[in-house]
Formats: C-alpha cells, sequence, structure tokens
C-alpha cells in the first residue's frame, strides 16, 4: 500500500488531511499553520512545511514533521496515517507552551 | 539569490550534524541568515534551521541552500500575513522581527542588485555556507552532536 513516505505529493496529502488546514503555498512547497492553545492557556501556532521539489522525501523530513508535532518520530507514519485534525489538535492542546516550542525530538 | 558553496558538510548523520550559517553574499558583504545544522545521509543534503522552522534538501549543496534560502522568505512572508492580520503568536512577532531584520536588507540588497544588473548584465548575488569556525567547534565538527 502506498504511503506517504512513497512521495512528496503523498505526504503533502498526509497533511492537508492530518492538520485540516488549508495551505499557504510556497516557492517549492506549502505551509499548514496549525493554531491551538496551550494547557497553560497561550495561544501557540505550528507550521509544518512540505516540500514537494524532491519525489521522494528523505528520512530527515519525517522526523522534521514529527518534532514539530511533538510526536515520536517513531510514531509519525501512523500519526499521519491514521490521526484526525482533531485528534491533534488534542495532543497539541495537551503540552505546555514550553514543551510546544521545543523541538528536541521524543 | 541563487546559491553557490564554498564548503560541504561531511557528517553523515543527523547525529553528527554540522553546525555553521548560511549566508547570502550581496554588494554590501555577506549577511548571516540563519544558524543551522547541515548533514549529507543517502546522497541527499539537509540543511536544518536552528533557529527557524525551516528545512531543505536535495542532492546538490548549492540547490540545498538555495531551496533553504527560499523557504525562508516564505516562512517569513507567512508570518508577516500573520502578523498583519493580529493572528501571530507572540513567539511568531519575535520570529517575524528577527527573521525580518535579516531578510529585508538583503531583499533590498537583492532589488538593488537586479536593477544594476539590468543595467550593467552582471551576475546576481550568491548565497553560500560556511562552518561555525570556532576553536572549540572547528577541530570537533564532525563528532556526534
Amino acid at each position: 500500500m502506498a504511503t506517504p513516505r512513497d512521495s512528496s505529493k503523498r505526504l503533502r496529502t498526509a497533511v492537508r488531511r492530518l492538520t485540516g488546514e488549508s495551505p499557504r503555498k510556497a516557492t517549492h512547497g506549502e505551509l499548514f499553520c496549525v493554531e491551538v492553545a496551550s494547557a497553560d492557556g497561550r495561544p501557540h501556532a505550528v507550521t509544518v512545511q512540505v516540500d514537494t521539489h524532491r519525489k521522494v522525501p528523505s528520512k530527515a523530513v519525517f522526523n522534521d514533521l514529527a518534532d514539530r508535532l511533538r510526536v515520536p518520530r517513531r510514531q509519525i507514519d501512523e500519526i499521519l496515517d491514521g490521526w484526525s485534525p482533531e485528534q491533534l489538535r488534542k495532543h497539541l492542546s495537551s503540552l505546555t507552551h514550553e514543551q510546544l516550542r521545543s523541538r528536541t525530538p521524543l | 539569490m541563487s546559491g553557490s558553496v564554498s564548503d560541504h558538510p561531511v557528517a553523515a548523520s543527523e547525529q553528527a550534524a554540522e553546525l555553521g550559517w548560511v549566508f547570502v553574499s550581496g554588494p554590501d558583504g555577506d549577511r548571516q541568515l540563519s544558524q543551522a545544522t547541515a548533514w549529507h545521509e543517502d546522497g541527499v543534503y539537509t540543511l536544518r534551521s536552528a533557529e527557524f522552522d525551516v528545512i531543505a534538501e536535495d542532492e546538490d549543496f548549492d540547490v540545498a541552500i538555495d531551496i533553504f534560502v527560499a523557504w525562508l522568505i516564505d516562512y517569513a512572508a507567512l508570518l508577516a500575513e500573520r502578523v498583519d492580520s493580529r493572528k501571530a503568536t507572540e513567539d511568531e512577532a519575535r520570529t517575524f522581527a528577527v527573521l525580518s531584520a535579516r531578510l529585508f536588507p538583503l531583499l533590498r540588497e537583492a532589488e538593488q542588485e537586479k536593477r544594476r544588473h539590468i543595467r550593467r548584465r552582471r551576475a546576481p548575488s550568491t548565497g553560500h555556507w560556511r562552518h561555525q569556525e570556532t576553536q572549540a567547534n572547528g577541530s570537533a565538527r564532525l563528532s556526534v552532536a
């Protein structure tokens, strides 16, 4: 079965579905912005970048995506495949502002 | 602001990534855009900003730098829209202030250079990468981060 790791366009489709957001066109792909309130009550925006200039995204792209969404890198495939936009927002809203700002891999 | 490279990263994984700066050369000299980590894994160069949510990759490091610069500009444009529409968070507004302070002089220089280029038919300015040169990390830049 085809997955987002197979092509940048599939990854773009998966991120569109996961974020539930309309993308902003960029020179080499699309940007998605997910706005949430953190667990400690501060507004936060997570920006997700999907680059489509290469046909197949690298491992680094998926790791970067996981870091931005503050999910374990090893789970990014199942999250792209199975989470709803509501689940993503619930997850992000469960984190503190400092946790959301971090880019340390989980 | 198309790119050329003076120095390629040789680190073979993100864990061993090299720290450096992405610069853009203009008529008024080099200007730093972003601190970034860089590595070359499975035939692909990856540049990841250490300051902003920007990543770029390509088989050609010159191209990866150009794409990195383009993503930075696109990210700044997104932030500008959010600041203008009063949707920006505190973090975004702060990031936009930092990023725009670096980008706007470059864009102004690029525009001026473009005008000069049209008049003189000269080559456009170029971007490039430099390792962060300090005694502490210079000799150990390939060690595990």
